[in-house]
Parts: C-alpha cells; structure tokens; sequence
C-alpha cells in the first residue's frame, strides 16, 4: 500500500491518471481491492495539495521566508535633529528550516527603499508570468 | 570656548571652523588639526577646547528646524557668550548658508538605526524533479539581501508567500505615502 502512494504522491496524479493506475493495480494478481482503490483514491482527492506541498519542502535546504511582519512609524526626533518628520518602515522577517529554529531578520527601510524592493519584486512577478505562459 | 575663541586670530579660527564642519560631516579630521596644531602656538589642550565647543554649538544649532530657529536669535545668543562679531558670522552663515543640507544628511545617516538593504539579488528557479518528485515543476524564488551592517542573507521564497511579500510591500508604501498626506501627523511649528 505504501510503495503505491508513493507512485501517485511521486507522480503527482491527477484524477484520471489516478483512475486508471488504480484501476491497473485492481487487475494485477495480488494487487489490491476495488474498496481499498476507492479508499486511495478519496485520500489523495483530500490530501493531494499537502502531499505535494510537503514533497516540495523535502527539496528546500535554504532558509525559507516564513512570515513577515511590518509597522510604519513617524520618525519625529534625533539626537542630530530636532524635528524629522519622515515615515520610516520597520520590518521583521522570519527565515528558517523546515524543523529548525527561526532566525528574524529586522530591516529598516525609508521610502526610496520600499519603492526599490517594489520595483524589484514586480520584476521578479513579471518573470514568473512569463514563465507560466511559455510552459 | 568663548574665551578661547577671543584670543584666536581670523584664519586660525576659520581652519577650525572648517575642519569642524568636516566633523559634522562625518569626514575624518585627524591630519587637518595635526596642521593647525604644528602651525599655530596652540596647546593641544586649547585645540581640544576649541574645538569640541564649536563642534558641540553647531551640533546643537543645525538640530532645531529652520522654520522655528531665527538667525536674530542665534546671533544674539553668541554675542551673549562674548563671541566676536566676526566669528558669529561665520557660525551664522554655516548654520543658516548652503552647508546646512550636507550637515542635515550626516546627521540624519548618523541615527541610530536598524539596517537596511543595500544590495537585493534575485533568481527564480523551477524545480522539474527532485528525490522525492518525478514532476515537480515548480517555480520559487531565491533571494540574496547584502545588509547595511555587512551581513548578507540569502533564502527561498516559495510562490506563495513571494505574492504575500509583494503585497505586504505595496500595503507598506501606500501606508507612507499616506502618511506624508494626513497633515494632522505633521508636527506644526
């Protein structure tokens, strides 16, 4: 049972590839049940996003951004200046392995930054559109 | 330092006038009071004094806002430490004069502050198969952040949480383009 999840969970099955590998499996001499081919093929309707989202992280050895969180302050003072007056972002990023501690990383970004890491990551948004359109 | 600053003829004073505003400017000093010091008969006592008093007035003078600080007000409070006309001159015009935006810059990169991103480096790679998948084809993105403080971080983003990053983002930038709107939050003189 386990060696044939793990051909589905492998493959990535989609429903008709799975009927008929399951189907396959019931006519093979020792396979399995048309009942426990039902029962497969409800659990992988279910869980065949988690599966495959979980597989996906087996192949991820980076640190991953995990969450992130943000505020905006007023910068209204300094030891230098009296009156600042500018918006200031604060942001707080978690970075970690699957199973390991987080690591978080507190950045700090005026304006011109912001707008700079926009413009970067709608580059990178851009590419993955093209991307999937060539695919 | 008023008292010092009394006895100090007009080019002395201006050359530590200048190496004080490079001072501000977070530019190093060292060899231009090593000059002074060789070229004047001041101890390295008086220059001390001297300095660190100029240093600490214009400090304290470029802090407050020009639309509150008077250039009357000013003058009349070196008078009051019996600086000479002359030199209140040359403070004033270094205060109130176009030095003032390259001062206000250095003291802003001299708050204390978190670090910021200096250099961001991109790619996006498509798994095909891996160990565990036959066919993945699946799209992430790896990112490299170079930090202000000299660390660099590098980390995948999966698709997921890359378009929750890019509108946390944007949510961040209109926040601050919102809040130099609301008048209510700008600090009236």
């Amino acid at each position: 049972m386990r060696s044939l999840l793990v051909s589905i969970a492998s493959a990535d099955m989609d429903l008709n590839q799975l009927e008929a590998f399951l189907t396959a499996q019931t006519k093979k001499q020792g396979g399995i049940t048309s009942d426990q081919a039902a029962v497969i093929a409800k659990f992988w309707k279910n869980h065949r996003i988690k599966i495959h989202e979980s597989l996906i992280n087996q192949s991820r050895w980076d640190n991953v951004l995990k969450n992130m969180n943000w505020r905006v302050d007023l910068k209204s003072q300094s030891r230098h200046i009296d009156q600042i007056n500018t918006p200031v972002a604060i942001v707080e990023m978690e970075l970690g392995k699957n199973g390991q501690e987080s690591e978080f990383l507190c950045l700090e970004f005026d304006e011109a930054k912001v707008s700079q890491m926009l413009k970067k990551l709608s580059e990178i948004e851009e590419s993955m559109t093209l991307l999937t359109q060539t695919t | 330092m008023a008292r010092g600053v009394q006895d100090l003829g007009k080019e002395t004073f201006r050359r530590l006038l200048k190496v004080t505003v490079n001072a501000l400017e977070g530019k190093d000093c060292k060899e231009s009071v090593k000059l002074i010091a060789d070229s004047t008969n001041l101890s390295e006592e008086q220059l001390a004094f001297l300095i660190s008093g100029m240093y600490t007035l214009l400090r304290e003078a470029l802090r407050l806002p020009l639309s509150t600080f008077k250039q009357e007000v000013f003058k009349e409070d070196l008078k009051e430490l019996r600086i000479p006309e002359d030199f209140i001159v040359d403070f004033s015009s270094i205060v109130f004069g176009n030095r003032r935006p390259a001062s206000e810059g250095t003291a802003l990169i001299q708050g204390s502050r978190l670090p910021s991103v200096q250099d961001f480096k991109w790619r996006v790679d498509v798994a095909i198969s891996t160990s565990s998948l036959a066919r993945a084809l699946q799209p992430s993105i790896l990112m490299m952040m170079k930090l202000s403080d000299g660390t660099a971080h590098r980390f995948e983003v999966p698709v997921a949480k890359f378009q929750e990053l890019r509108y946390n983002v944007a949510l961040i930038l209109k926040e601050m383009n919102d809040l130099e709107k609301r008048s209510i939050l700008k600090i009236q003189d």
